[in-house]
């Protein structure tokens, strides 16, 4: 009896955990980061910032992450396996959206409201460098947090406007609905956010009250002054002002997605927000010291850093941009060329559009330094020359080691018959931007040419203020001013000054169409036309077919117009679908008109 | 692929055998051997040694011990290439595109990647060795406490699992070349397809786990004249550890604890009352919400035993009802482990700030996954039995009928915008399903003459019906998943092929080149083309709904014979994969399959080929998932037979100091019936690249000890 009941107490005891019933499920890691742990300390705060950067959009990539150079008028990409060739097709739907950022701004959008949240108590921060520091922070996100809203609002049109709200991800899929805003909704929003921001930021990079060059890239009071002219701009366009064409575009409620009525006071808002970049006094238009009209044009994207970029980013796959540029004389993939539209747009070197120009002539041949060059190619602007290569020009980069003349014949070095797929289906190729010490295609030594990609410089601004004033305000004397240091940079003669003075245009309407002439070459190929050709409703008559010289001939027979792709335009692609996958979980969102 | 018509190449006839669903693994053995030991001296061969050991103590009259330990140990040698990829290059290379070898000893391989040479992946690739260890070891003391109190007893366990596996990988592969043509003096020119690594390399792989597991119990069993009563408490615990963990949070020790208690009362036999609870915790939930209660009940009526029975005592001996219903929880949810917690990572990215040469770097942070109110998933289970005897306690029969609602099953939504900016998907207990099914087992043993005579089935059908699946709802309704049962398939629906050219033209738009001969699907939403808003339901899917068995046992003397066979029924096939689908690469890809004469081709009568119109690549909608590929994946199959004799109360046994010997055979898997006769049917949707299902002969001797 004894030895048994000693037994069982011994056995009770040994099947008691030895360690407390509720702590035996306490599993949890206590030394992880946790989120928390992130905003209470400077570094990871300053990488969350960093992430909400990386949002940022790098536009290197036409041909399959970026649509807007070649998805309108003035450039054509050859290759068929691209999204690109799919776009331009019209194979696209609500099923099957191509080029689609929603989501990914969204969540850029995400990111900045809850760093905006949470920043406030970082008590590391506040020790080291002072609570200016976490504002300028908030107000950099805040910045980020607008700029986001925009790119989505030039592409899918009324967006939905979250503010502050951060969507819990556990509320029921009926407690998190929220509707599309109408445009002017929008605007307002994003206006009021970009001022907001603009009163906390610095003017130039700053490190505890010093410029800084390692701060550069940060969001600026510039920069966000320059997207607010931007965003105004096309806000005053006919695409969004009094455009009746969108008379049944309706949100769910039943209100205008698109204002009905035209309003000259959204230009004046747009002239004013462009006043504002320009009366910082901050920036200038690159000129090379030497005086070079090339070089200056060239210098505006390849010298880093200089006084023209307002807003860049600095680390970017340009290198891309450039191989997919060169010829497969210098190693390129040879695909990316103007068409011959955009080719015509270009000035002659009096200054005068080819059909008003003596010079022009497009029969014969001038011998330039020994080869033939078709007389299209003469006496042009020196915009031409540095922005397109055509036929018998001379380049040098890649893996070339000397320069040398580029022939896009159908036999030739670059010719169809010689790639089954590299070959320019306009005849011609793009050279502005490209840099030519990249030498990262076929035979190269993988080098690259890094600089910053531009996405807001001061020539942008300049010309939004001549169009906005030329509507508000047509005959303001700044109208000219601003146009003509354009073509002044440009080397070209000027509208009623200067050398070779050409008459000032006028009336509005020609004034209009003289600055939107100036703008398709001044900003070609850097992503404006796209959006240009349809917030002016143009896009109609400019898109279907695009033209090129007959890169299926030698010879003279090379030097014919001939249809060279098709870039299908519908009425419903002024904006780009939401796609089917949000409108399926988005019960208050209506589709955008035509898909 | 089957020699119908087509003559191989002699060597290909040996790897053509290697992949032929087998009837004779020693055949397969013998002939792999042998081509191994060409190359390397290792030989493939699995052998596994099992062990139990059990040992009761009795301490005392009322104290116990029990401590049982069993386990196995294997030793496995395999090729280099795995099964799967040997299987894969037999479906990928065509046996008349290249020889195993070369006239002088070079092995072949094709320019392409990814088609290896079936022959040099299971002879030349090296070669694998897997050690494996399983063991479970328990001890467990019983200790009657009827001298205190009467019916009580308490007993407590301790368990230690423990599974170890350890590979090490001796592997290389050769060079491979491709003969383009005989130069002037007829020799071969050949082309280095393949640079191999020609030495055996060296790799290792460890994995493991380990599980403690506690448990005590207090037993009560008292009988108060025609009352019984018991009671059981019990506690338990367990923490298993992954030995081999790749990240932080698969090491840290999955660990379980609950307490669960039973009340039974039993009158006369006659009526039976049941109350149970389980509190159990998990350490998978916020502190707040890791226990869970969990009750349930159950009654049972036995009307045999009622008076008003007594005239049909005679043709039922024993008639029982018994209803149960409780609440179960599931703590083990899989997912996201700690999805009470955030998770933070890398986000989208860095970015990189500084002008004029300086550099300022930053990576970037971001929350990864948002922390989410995770709870223990629930079902409510209802079952309705019947128990009966009859016939003279010769025939006995059980039918179950049940479902179940669980509720809270714990998955990815995907019914949030994407809007809310939320980069992965959140975890939510929203998936909810909906089970119903009946059981029956049935059970004769009676005897004719002096055979003893016996058969046993069961029979199953459930169906699982989904009511939520935290997904936005589809656009149409026959695309809807929620109330269509669990694990349905979807696809096209195949209305036959194009019977003419103006057939295609007035039909809806297909992707690709359309002709006659090629498949024609419908057009459920009348747009005008076949795209994915008409996939609707085909079929069953590869979760069969019937599982049915049944089989006769028969005894005579020391003679026993005994047979068991199994069948599933509403269950298809899908039928899709590189191999099946001929010459989806053009010609020097994909092997075929003998039905590849069973075709379309101008003329044919036959409206329901196997193959519709063969093309080079893929440039029409023939091969996507719809109808045509789908086959009735029922089967019937003899699993066990059983055949023996047993020694008994001989004299020469005796002597041997065994009171019994038994000789059997054991069969398994000897015959299949099913209308699926492409590949084992068991083997399930694809292409049938597997081993397949081996059929097995047995032979043993038992024998038990005085």
């Amino acid at each position: 009896m004894k030895r048994s009941n000693f037994i069982y107490i011994v056995i009770i005891c040994s099947l008691v955990p030895g360690t407390g019933c509720k702590k035996f499920l306490d599993q949890v890691p206590e030394d992880r980061i946790t989120i928390e742990e992130v905003f209470r300390k400077k570094r990871p705060s300053e990488e969350y910032l960093a992430n909400i950067y990386s949002y940022v959009n790098d536009e290197a990539n036409v041909w399959g992450d970026w649509p807007w150079v070649g998805n309108a008028d003035e450039a054509d990409i050859t290759w068929s396996k691209y999204p690109i060739y799919d776009l331009n097709i019209g194979n696209m739907a609500a099923g099957s959206v191509l080029f689609d950022k929603w989501g990914h701004f969204y969540n850029g959008i995400r990111s900045a409201t809850y760093f905006m949240q949470h920043i406030d108590n970082n008590v590391e921060i506040r020790a080291l460098d002072g609570q200016q520091r976490i504002d300028q922070y908030k107000a950099e996100a805040r910045c980020l947090r607008a700029y986001f809203y925009f790119l989505l609002m030039r592409q899918y049109g009324p967006v939905a406007i979250l503010g502050d709200t951060l969507i819990d991800p556990g509320a029921p899929a009926q407690d998190i609905q929220f509707p599309r805003s109408p445009f002017d909704v929008c605007v307002d929003y994003v206006v009021s956010e970009l001022d907001k921001a603009a009163a906390e930021l610095p003017l130039l990079p700053t490190a505890n009250g010093q410029v800084s060059d390692l701060e550069y890239g940060r969001m600026t009071k510039g920069i966000a002054l320059a997207i607010k002219s931007r965003l105004l701009l096309y806000a005053a366009s006919p695409l969004y002002n009094g455009n009746t064409e969108m008379a049944t575009f309706k949100n769910i409620d039943g209100a205008q997605m698109i204002s009905q009525t035209y309003d000259a006071q959204k230009w004046k808002r747009a002239a004013d927000a462009a006043k504002a970049v320009i009366d910082l006094n901050l920036y200038s238009l690159y000129k090379d010291p030497g005086g070079d009209v090339i070089k200056s044009l060239q210098g505006v994207f390849l010298n880093a850093w200089n006084s023209e970029q307002i807003f860049v980013r600095k680390a970017n796959r340009l290198y891309e941009w450039d191989t997919h540029c060169m010829p497969r004389q210098a190693g390129g993939w040879c695909g990316i060329g103007p068409t011959q539209e955009q080719v015509d747009a270009y000035f002659m070197k009096d200054g005068l559009p080819i059909n008003e120009s003596p010079l022009y002539s497009e029969t014969g041949f001038t011998d330039v330094n020994g080869v033939q060059v078709f007389n299209m190619y003469i006496n042009r602007e020196p915009r031409f020359y540095t922005d397109v290569t055509y036929q018998n020009s001379t380049f040098q980069g890649g893996n070339m080691s000397a320069p040398a003349t580029i022939s896009f014949f159908v036999s030739g070095p670059n010719g169809k018959n010689g790639h089954p797929t590299d070959y320019t289906r306009t005849g011609y190729l793009i050279r502005k931007n490209v840099g030519t010490q990249t030498n990262s295609g076929s035979g190269g030594n993988g080098r690259r040419q890094e600089r910053p990609i531009i996405l807001f410089r001061l020539a942008e601004i300049y010309l939004n203020y001549a169009e906005a004033l030329n509507e508000y305000d047509p005959g303001n004397p700044d109208i000219l001013t601003y146009l003509n240091l354009i073509r002044e940079r440009a080397g070209i003669p000027q509208y009623g000054t200067g050398p070779d003075a050409l008459p000032v245009p006028a009336s509005q309407e020609e004034m209009r169409e003289k600055i939107r002439a100036e703008r398709r070459i001044e900003l070609a190929y850097e992503g404006h036309r796209w959006f240009d050709i349809r917030r002016w409703k143009i896009a109609p008559q400019v898109m279907g077919q695009m033209h090129g010289m007959d890169v299926n001939r030698d010879g003279n027979d090379f030097y014919k117009r001939v249809v060279a792709s098709t870039h299908l335009f519908r009425p419903a692609y002024y904006w780009f679908p939401i796609s089917q996958y949000e409108m399926d979980r988005s019960r208050l969102f209506v589709q955008n008109p035509g898909w | 692929m089957k020699r119908n018509g087509v003559q191989p190449f002699r060597t290909m006839e040996q790897v053509g055998q290697l992949v032929l669903p087998f009837v004779k693994p020693f055949h397969f053995f013998t002939q792999l051997s042998r081509h191994i030991t060409e190359a390397i001296n290792a030989q493939v061969k699995f052998t596994r040694y099992n062990f139990t050991a059990n040992l009761n103590l009795r301490l005392t009259k009322t104290t116990k011990i029990d401590f049982g330990a069993s386990g196995w140990i294997s030793n496995g040698n395999f090729p280099g290439a795995s099964a799967g990829s040997i299987w894969d290059a037999a479906y990928k290379l065509p046996p008349v595109v290249l020889p195993v070898k070369y006239s002088n000893g070079l092995f072949s391989k094709l320019r392409t990647g990814d088609i290896n040479n079936p022959y040099t992946l299971l002879t030349q690739s090296g070669y694998v060795t897997e050690f494996r260890s399983q063991l479970w070891s328990n001890i467990r003391l019983t200790q009657d406490l009827d001298f205190w109190v009467k019916g009580l007893s308490i007993t407590g366990m301790f368990s230690f699992d423990n599974y170890n596996t350890h590979t090490i990988s001796r592997t290389k592969s050769v060079d491979g070349y491709l003969a383009s043509g005989r130069d002037a003096n007829g020799e071969l020119i050949l082309e280095q397809t393949q640079v191999g690594t020609n030495f055996l390399g060296y790799s290792r792989s460890n994995g493991g786990t380990r599980q403690f597991y506690a448990e005590a119990a207090i037993n009560y069993r008292r009988t108060f004249g025609d009352h019984e009563v018991t009671g059981l408490l019990l506690y338990n615990q367990s923490d298993r550890q992954d030995a081999f963990a790749g990240d932080f949070v698969s090491s840290i020790p999955f660990r379980y604890m609950g307490l669960a208690g039973r009340v039974t009362y039993a009158y006369n036999d006659k009526y039976l009352a049941e109350a149970n609870f389980g509190y159990n915790g998990s350490e998978t939930f916020a502190p707040s919400k890791r226990f869970g209660f969990f009750p349930s009940f159950g009654v049972g009526w036995v009307a045999s035993r009622e008076r008003f029975f007594d005239p049909l005592a005679d043709a039922i001996q024993f008639l029982k009802v018994r209803f149960s219903y409780g609440l179960v929880g599931n703590g083990n949810i899989g997912g996201r482990r700690f999805a009470y917690i955030s998770t933070v990572g890398g986000g989208n990215g860095g970015y990189s700030f500084g002008a004029n040469g300086a550099n300022n770097n930053f990576n970037g942070v971001d929350i990864d996954q948002y922390a989410v109110d995770v709870n223990w998933e629930k079902a409510k289970k209802a079952n309705l039995g019947l128990e009966l005897r009859t016939l003279k306690d010769q025939v006995s029969l059980t039918v179950d009928v049940f479902s179940e609602h669980r509720t809270g099953i714990f998955r990815t939504r995907g019914d949030v915008p994407n809007y809310t900016g939320i980069r992965n998907r959140p975890w939510a207990n929203l998936g909810e399903i909906y089970n119903k099914g009946i059981d029956a087992t049935g059970e004769v043993n009676t005897k004719i003459g002096k055979v003893y005579v016996g058969f046993r089935g069961n029979f199953t059908w459930n169906r699982a019906i989904i009511l939520n699946d935290a997904n936005a709802p589809w656009p149409y309704p026959w695309q809807q998943r929620i109330g269509r049962k669990y694990g349905q398939r979807f696809g096209y629906i195949a209305l036959g092929l194009f019977q003419s050219k103006d057939e295609v033209l007035s039909s809806p738009y297909q992707a690709g080149t359309n002709t006659v001969g090629d498949i024609r699907y419908k057009d459920l939403n009348g747009d005008g083309k076949i795209d994915v808003y008409d996939q609707a339901p085909i079929g069953y899917g590869s979760i069969p709904e019937v599982v049915y068995g049944f089989g006769p046992t028969f005894n005579y003397k020391g003679w026993s014979l005994a047979a068991w066979f199994k069948g599933i029924s509403n269950v298809d096939i899908h039928l899709n994969g590189d191999g099946l689908q001929p010459f989806s690469q053009g010609g020097e890809r994909g092997n075929l399959l003998a039905e590849i004469t069973d075709r379309w081709y101008p003329g044919n009568p036959n409206p329901r080929p196997f193959y519709p119109r063969l093309t080079y690549g893929n440039d029409n909608m023939n091969y996507v998932g719809s109808s045509w590929w789908v086959r009735n994946g029922a089967f019937l199959r003899l699993q066990t037979l059983q055949f023996g004799y047993t020694f008994s109360d001989k004299r020469w046994l005796k002597k041997m100091g065994l009171s019994n010997l038994n000789l059997y055979f054991i069969g398994n898997n000897l015959i299949t019936f099913s209308e699926f006769k492409l590949w084992d049917v068991e083997l399930g949707d694809g292409r049938g690249a597997q081993y397949p299902l081996t059929k097995t002969y047995n032979f043993g001797a038992k024998f038990s000890f005085r």
